[in-house]
């Protein structure tokens, strides 16, 4: 769907950036079928799945809206490493709840109830941006108990 | 078919009432027609049997009586059917309750879905529409081949071969000729449907990649060859009905002319007429053909579940044991399809302790767990909870030491109250609030509009997999069992969602001991220790 007229060698590339092609090679491949609402993969490799799709359709412009919410750490870490590397030839919107996410933007927007509250880099918005600096200890607090890591 | 119509049994009197019933108001029917015979008879001064007023009040009678039987007849069938179905269903899920989670395991989700609805309903057919028809058929030929006879033996030889011919032949042929039509059709019926939900819930998608054009094509096509199947359906529809008028005509015909070269006027006239209104109950078999494959096989799928012996049983009757402490002693076990998951493993897990246990999928800690619950039984060794083996516990008891908080929690279609306090049927307000702060999870219920009364239901899908995660581990604390079972909790969760789940179970594991088992090493930052488990070995 992405790109009717891909070949399979780019399909099998696309697989390869979202980290699906093994999975699939111990399936059916590029045949493998998908049950209804995809019930015969889990949400992680479904949105792998998505992503690998729009890496197909080649637009000059990426927007992904709280991509790797409720998916899995793996799929999630294989999914921003692949975000990040997109931007470095395409224009990409990073739209999350997770600020370790959006940590190596160019630019970050702070948004609260419609309203834009700061804008800048990591580092200048820890600086100036009291909220944004609250925000980020708490969720740092947090992300340590799933790294193995307790004051 | 002898155990489906077992099943009937305790109704065997409302049965043989729809039968009685049943024939009773053919033979009303049928005899209308006779007795119209008898009035021209009697007209033509050819018999004295009945006056003309008799006749015609046999007539009116029986034409009154005819129309109360009918709906008697099927009010009997139908209350018989559902009275049976109620029955089934309540031993299916019975049986369903003696065979999980054990049979729950592996691919066969969806044939049990099936069986209990499908092929249940598919039953209803058998019982309501079948079993009678026969019995009325069978009982209503043998009256009416007697009547016939009654006036030579050969005329009731010739009607028993119309009605075998028109009830049993013709209904064999057809069903082996329209073979796997009903099948088929329904199969594309059923790929249709899907196709169309499927495009309405990814419209997004369809538009985003410009894919509509080529979507309504698709669902142009299977359209058309959901009409190929059904034309053909149809056609055999209407040779079978054309045959069917056919042969009775000609049977008729046959009729005519035997009765008129082997009995006077009179009994030409009462045979043939006997012959031509009697066709009936045995057409209606003519429609039981198709399905009545299915509904064996539908039959013997509900049959079997019923008599499959489950892996574990109900334990009563023994002592009661508080929590001390638990541990798995040389365990060998594999399930049913053959593949060894745990070899010689040991585990000791003290009391007031969380251990953590890791390893790759299919590495057997999640089978570990399982059989802590028991809901397998070990081939070798034991399972012990506070030095007692897991089978000389009550089970009852055993439900109560131990929490489980798997993967995915389910959620009933209910409030979100209901569905905590499953877990404590007399929970207070006040505990199912304590045990959602604990689990982080009450500050997302209050800013509900309706907090803990919001129906799931309405939610449903749009509650989060960590919401619901944090829901899971609610009903846990709730439950406030000593010995808490966690079967990669947090696994479908993203990273911030999981620290959430970990920081609840470290801040509240006070008094309990904990088994937590994940195939991430980071998930064991709050354990106490951790052990590797890799190809059902301890490593």
């Amino acid at each position: 769907m992405g790109c009717p007229n891909a070949t399979d060698a780019q399909l099998w590339d696309a697989l390869e950036r979202v980290n699906l092609a093994d999975f699939l090679r111990g399936e059916q491949g590029l045949d493998t079928p998908l049950m209804e609402k995809a019930s015969n993969l889990s949400g992680g490799q479904c949105q792998r799945l998505a992503l690998a799709r729009a890496l197909l359709h080649d637009t000059p412009v990426y927007i992904f809206d709280e991509a790797t919410s409720n998916i899995d750490v793996e799929s999630e870490n294989d999914m921003m490493r692949e975000i990040h590397a997109l931007a470095k030839t395409k224009t990409v919107i990073l739209i999350s709840h997770r600020l370790a996410n959006v940590v190596g933007a160019d630019k970050i927007y702070v948004l609260e109830q419609g309203n834009l509250m700061g804008s800048g880099t990591q580092e200048s918005l820890l600086r100036e941006n009291a909220v944004y600096a609250n925000l980020w200890n708490t969720q740092q607090t947090l992300e340590r108990y799933g790294k193995g890591v307790i004051e | 078919m002898a155990r489906l119509v077992g099943l009937v049994r305790p109704l065997t009197g409302y049965m043989l009432l729809a039968i009685l019933m049943g024939l009773i108001g053919h033979l009303c029917a049928t005899f209308i027609t006779i007795f119209g015979g008898f009035a021209v008879l009697r007209l033509l001064g050819l018999s004295d049997a009945f006056s003309l007023q008799l006749i015609f009040v046999i007539v009116s009678v029986f034409a009154l009586v005819r129309g109360f039987l009918r709906y008697a007849e099927q009010a009997c069938n139908h209350f018989i059917a559902f009275k049976l179905l109620a029955r089934l269903r309540d031993k299916v899920f019975t049986a369903l309750r003696r065979l999980t989670p054990a049979k729950l395991e592996g691919r066969d989700k969806g044939n049990l879905i099936s069986i209990i609805t499908s092929d249940i309903e598919l039953l209803e057919v058998f019982y309501a529409h079948t079993i009678s028809p026969i019995c009325i058929a069978a009982l209503f030929t043998v009256v009416m081949v007697g009547f016939i006879g009654s006036y030579h033996w050969m005329l009731g030889l010739a009607a028993l071969l119309s009605y075998a011919l028109v009830g049993v032949v013709i209904p064999i042929f057809t069903s082996q000729m329209s073979g796997s039509n009903g099948a088929r059709f329904r199969g594309k019926s059923g790929a249709l449907a899907s196709f169309v939900l499927d495009s309405l819930r990814g419209l997004p998608e369809i538009v985003q990649y410009g894919q509509g054009e080529a979507r309504v094509q698709r669902m142009n096509q299977l359209t058309d060859d959901l009409a190929v199947e059904e034309a053909r359906m149809k056609r055999v529809t209407g040779w079978n009905m054309a045959v069917t008028n056919t042969v009775i005509l000609v049977c008729n015909i046959t009729m005519l002319l035997l009765s008129a070269h082997l009995v006077g006027f009179s009994g030409m006239l009462v045979c043939t007429l006997a012959l031509m209104s009697s066709f009936g109950p045995v057409v209606a078999l003519a429609a039981l053909g198709a399905t009545l494959q299915n509904t064996f096989a539908a039959g013997n799928r509900v049959l079997d579940l019923l008599e499959e012996t489950p892996v574990v049983h109900e334990i009563t009757g023994k002592a009661p044991v508080a929590f001390s402490g638990a541990s798995a002693q040389n365990i060998n076990f594999s399930y049913p399809n053959g593949e060894q998951i745990l070899s010689d493993f040991s585990v000791d897990i003290p009391q007031n302790q969380v251990i953590g246990i890791v390893g790759r999928s299919g590495s057997g800690k999640s089978t570990l767990l399982k059989l802590f619950m028991r809901f397998w039984q070990v081939q070798d060794g034991r399972i012990e909870i506070s030095g007692t083996s897991v089978d000389d516990i009550n089970t009852a008891n055993l439900r109560e030491l131990e929490g489980f908080v798997t993967q995915e929690t389910h959620l009933f279609q209910d409030s979100i109250r209901n569905n905590l306090k499953i877990a404590k049927l007399d929970a207070t307000d006040a505990e199912i609030m304590e045990a959602c702060k604990k689990a982080s999870v009450h500050d997302f219920i209050m800013q509900l509009p309706n907090g803990y009364d919001t129906p799931v239901g309405e939610l449903g899908d749009t509650l989060s997999g960590g919401e619901r995660q944090r829901l899971g581990l609610a009903r846990a604390f709730l439950h406030d069992a000593p010995f808490l079972l966690l079967d990669e909790p947090t696994s479908n969760l993203d990273s911030l969602n999981e620290a959430v789940i970990l920081r609840s179970l470290h801040e509240e594991r006070a008094g309990k001991t904990v088994v937590l088992v994940s195939h991430r090493k980071s998930t064991m930052g709050i354990v106490d220790v951790s052990y590797s488990v890799e190809h059902g070995r301890m490593s």
